[in-house]
């Protein structure tokens, strides 16, 4: 079908009449930025056999991303009818090895479009973000020509839809009629009308208030040996693209306040139209936001300027937001590299668009919450901050595919909001109130082990059975399993492994085997295999004492010639220095394996400690003091948070006893009477 | 003027205090036996620091417990929460007793005071019956507006005031609830302190109520938010005592604590019925006012 329509043209003579408009186009197409020299793109094939010490410092970060996609667009917003009309002109160079002979356009606004759209398709009908599409939101593109062959309109050899998705037109290849030699460049002169749906995946709009992401046509990631990494837009599933420059000229409203990637350039407002001019390189996507009830607060933190945009009456939300990115920005630019950018925009969508909060895009994040619940004791806005934040590095500076590894952008941020969460607020990092305090640790320990049992960590985002295990296995998971690793193996250490990888891999687009690969520089083999283990094979531990016993030592009964002469001992003849000995057995169930201590506890109150390597299924440790055993720990400080049950790790000769929870539930008791009772 | 708290309450009705304090008290071992048992049947507790590691802050193993018991919880917390109305139900009796003590300028031998309190139990009951219909009524209105209105609210103010808009209408309801639940001791001191039958009780009530709004509710809100404030304080006072490090001394000492709490909330409430006696006796029944 789209060959037919492509040899119309040509047999119309389009050729000429398009080369005609395409260089009146370009006349009024904004100036492009100049052509780079053809360099290899910056995935890497196989790790480096060390990442070495010299990524532990700053010194060593690239200053740039090699632009390989990159975009100069107009964007014009119609508030009453939702809709972005676009042009301008994508530039790409091919940076890979081969000659190209077709190009993939990612469309994500058209899973908005019909109900048998991949996206839409899924059993729960919504995708990250929670919320159901409402209404529809596509892209239609007007053309899509290419300056370097011959001016030639492009879009009518495209494919009509996804491959083997006859009503999704999200992943959409173009095959061009003359190949793409290694190193060239094309200029595609691009026009497009978008109509957003309403909020859905973190897009669109509500009332006036408009995040407008994934707006435009956007090419798929061309690997280094030629081939291109596209994928329909999948529910479940994130983004992948290379880096480029972006320079997009925003027209809104012009009461309206507008936010969006990279630095704002220039800004004025014409008649009842406010221009603005955002421009950001060395990113791989660029989104924006308008909305004419933004209030705006600027302040400096660590050199950047970060501007938060946000409601009225949600001033204590900006204040705790502000104040948890005071914290995070410079630890996350010690820990993973200097953020590069000089700006940061945070969007506080209002109540009713919330289904935008809670997403990253290259220098501007989306953040949520209600106003009054900084109010509440739940550290929900920090919490969701601090990890849109943390996406600036996991998936911003370090670009691996988000649909294939997920775990690797959101697993990892996870660990690194977990990280900060708790050196911040400290025990109380998730949930804070008088008398009870909740860790983050907790929280991703507790989901984590949900799913422990379902599936692999290390899959791709559409291979979950739904958001609910992506979101346990992927996030909290991944995070527990690095806290394990940390716990055991020294903070210091896996701080150390992740550094190196985050600043080595900047601007470029690891897989799980060079993130595997730091992790064994740093931490050794024994970590590193664990690590596989778990990422990869569904890796459990439980920990369990077994059996503890203990007797009173006796003499060796028994007849025994001395050289005094024959002695014979009668059996439980007490031993003069009155001593105990006993023996404790503790169990490890599952493949994953990690050093832990065992306290041997003796009816005196006197405590051992003991060390196991974890190696083997069991092992057991002997005992001697002046009392009986009465019972063990096995890893007492809770180093090994990935555990399974946590219950099995002690034994009590005296059994089970609760006397501080029955205390604590009959008060509560007493008080419902008390305060709800007759 | 009438004193917001009848004086000597404690000298004068140590018996009736301690009966309210100690009916809860057993009561409420009864109610959390069982929700103690799922956790001690998923191995909480069977550490040789017992169950201190539930306290410790970050929560890892409260969360965890939590989290292994979410199915078995379910079913307990519904035992629970048929005992705990049961035991509401059964609460009326110290509580009548509490309010008969209360009536009388002397101590009564404590057959006749049993005998006393048990002859009001009945229309204790049904006080509590038509007050709860009545509050459910309440809770049913308040869900039926409050989302039309925050939404409506919602196309007028911004967020932070559409949400104190519908704070309003919640405060409003939780005032609603607030003067049934004093309209209901009014009336039960109405039965008290006459031997009028249920339906002149429920008259009196709002009677008194009506003269003597302010009053009623002051005494009240003082009597209720003192209560709240000693349970605060102890809170405070219990997390210091970090129950998480394993010693008996602390386990004993938040024990205490927490009882002369429950114990003093006891008293908070007596002092309110001593008010709300002195205010149904300051009103005339509505049967002497047909007869004047």
């Amino acid at each position: 079908m789209a060959f037919r329509r492509g040899a119309l043209l040509e047999l119309g003579g389009g050729v000429t009449a398009l080369a005609a408009a395409v260089s009146l186009l370009k006349a009024a197409a904004p100036p492009l930025p100049p052509p780079v020299k053809a360099v290899q793109t910056a995935k890497p094939s196989s790790p480096p056999a060390e990442l070495g010490s010299r990524f532990d410092e700053d010194t060593a970060l690239p200053a740039h991303a090699p632009p390989i996609a990159s975009y100069t667009l107009s964007a014009k917003l119609d508030v009453p009818a939702h809709t972005v009309h676009g042009k301008g002109v994508i530039r790409f160079r091919n940076a890979s090895t081969s000659a190209l002979n077709e190009l993939w356009l990612h469309l994500y606004l058209n899973a908005f479009k019909n109900e048998q759209s991949l996206f839409l398709r899924s059993p729960y009908g919504s995708g990250r973000g929670g919320s159901h599409a409402r209404d529809w939101g596509y892209i239609d593109v007007k053309r899509l020509v290419a300056r370097e062959l011959g001016n030639r309109d492009l879009w009518p050899l495209a494919d009509p839809h996804s491959p083997s998705e006859p009503n999704d037109q999200t992943d959409i290849r173009v095959p061009l009629p003359a190949s793409l030699a290694p190193g060239d460049t094309l200029d595609l002169d691009v026009e497009f009308d978008a109509r957003l749906p309403e909020i859905v995946e973190r897009t669109g709009y509500r009332g006036s208030f408009h995040l407008v992401a994934q707006w435009f046509p956007k090419l798929a990631k061309l690997e280094p040996d030629g081939t291109w990494v596209h994928f329909p837009f999948h529910a479940q599933s994130e983004f992948y693209a290379d880096y480029g420059d972006y320079r997009i000229d925003l027209d809104v409203p012009a009461n309206f306040v507008a936010g969006a990637t990279g630095r704002c350039t220039q800004e004025r407002v014409q008649g009842e139209r406010r221009l603005l001019r955002y421009e950001a390189s060395d990113v791989h996507d660029f989104a924006w936001t308008a909305w004419d009830g933004f209030r705006e607060r600027t302040e400096s933190i660590d050199g950047v300027s970060v501007r938060m945009l946000y409601p009225a009456g949600y001033e204590l939300a900006r204040d705790r937001a502000f104040e948890s990115l005071r914290a995070a920005l410079p630890y996350f630019s010690r820990r993973y590299g200097r953020y590069p950018y000089p700006t940061l925009t945070v969007v506080h969508p209002p109540e009713y668009a919330d289904a935008a909060g809670g997403m990253e895009y290259p220098t501007l994040i989306t953040t949520g919450s209600a106003w009054y619940v900084p109010l509440s004791g739940a550290r929900a806005l920090e919490s969701v901050t601090i990890h849109e934040l943390g996406h600036q590095w996991f998936y911003g500076l370090i670009a691996s595919d988000e649909h294939a590894w997920p775990f690797l952008d959101e697993g990892l941020n996870s660990y690194a909001e977990l990280d900060v969460m708790e050196k911040t607020y400290g025990a109380g990092s998730l949930v804070s109130l008088p008398g009870l305090t909740v860790s983050t640790e907790s929280g991703h320990r507790a989901l984590a082990a949900i799913k422990a049992q379902d599936d692999a960590v290390a899959l791709a985002a559409a291979r979950f059975e739904n958001f609910s295990a992506l979101g346990s296995l992927v996030y909290s998971r991944t995070a527990t399993i690095l806290r394990t690793l940390a716990n055991v193996y020294g903070q210091e250490r896996v701080a150390r492994a992740l550094g190196r990888y985050a600043r080595y891999y900047r601007f470029k687009n690891p897989t799980p085997k060079h993130f595997i690969a730091a992790m064994r520089e740093a931490l050794g083999e024994d970590a590193a295999s664990t690590l596989e283990t778990a990422l990869f094979d569904r890796g459990t531990v439980d920990y369990v004492v077994g059996e503890v016993v203990s007797a009173r030592v006796s003499k060796p009964a028994g007849v025994f010639d001395r050289e005094s002469g024959r002695e014979t001992v009668a059996r439980a003849t007490p031993d003069p220095s009155e001593h105990w000995a006993g023996r404790v057995a503790v169990h490890r169930h599952g493949a994953l394996r990690f050093p832990v201590d065992v306290d041997l506890y003796a009816e005196d109150g006197t405590r051992q400690r003991r060390h196991w390597d974890g190696r083997g299924t069991w092992t057991a440790f002997d005992y001697r003091g002046k009392s009986p055993l009465v019972g063990a720990i096995v890893d007492p400080e809770q180093r090994v948070v990935l555990d399974d049950n946590l219950f099995n790790n002690a034994t009590s000769k005296a059994g089970a006893r609760t006397p501080r929870l029955l205390e604590r539930t009959s008060y509560w008791t007493e008080l419902l009477l008390a305060f709800f009772g007759p | 003027m009438t004193p917001l708290f009848a004086s000597r309450i404690h000298a004068r009705h140590p018996l009736p205090l301690a009966c309210v304090w100690g009916f809860r008290l057993l009561g409420s071992f009864f109610v959390a036996q069982p929700i103690c048992d799922v956790f001690r049947g998923l191995g909480v507790g069977s550490s040789p620091l017992e169950d201190a590691g539930l306290f410790e802050p970050g929560g890892i193993l409260l969360v965890e417990a939590l989290r292994l018991a979410r199915t078995a919880l379910g079913s307990s917390l519904l035992t629970a929460f048929i005992m705990l109305s049961v035991l509401g139900l059964l609460s009326l009796l110290p509580l009548s007793g509490l309010m008969v003590a209360l009536s009388l300028p002397e101590r009564l031998p404590r057959a006749a005071w049993f005998a006393e309190a048990l002859r009001r139990l009945p229309r204790f009951v049904l006080l509590s019956g038509l007050t709860l219909l009545g509050q459910a009524a309440v809770l049913i209105g308040f869900i039926l507006v409050h989302t039309p209105l925050r939404r409506l609210l919602g196309n007028y103010l911004n967020d932070r005031q559409a949400d104190l808009g519908s704070f309003a209408w919640f405060t409003l309801t939780a005032l609603a609830l607030s003067a049934l639940s004093i309209w209901q001791d009014l009336a039960r001191a109405a039965s008290v302190q006459s031997e009028a039958n249920a339906l002149t009780a429920i008259r009196h009530g709002f009677d008194t109520l009506r003269a003597h709004l302010l009053r009623a509710l002051g005494a009240w809100l003082l009597a209720t938010s003192a209560a709240a404030a000693i349970v605060a304080v102890a809170a405070f006072a219990v997390e210091r005592l970090h129950l998480e490090r394993p010693d008996g001394v602390r386990l004993f000492l938040v024990f205490v604590i927490h009882q002369i709490a429950a114990f003093t909330v006891v008293v908070c409430r007596a002092g309110w019925l001593a008010q709300s006696l002195h205010l149904v006796l300051a009103q005339p029944a509505p049967d002497q006012r047909l007869t004047d």
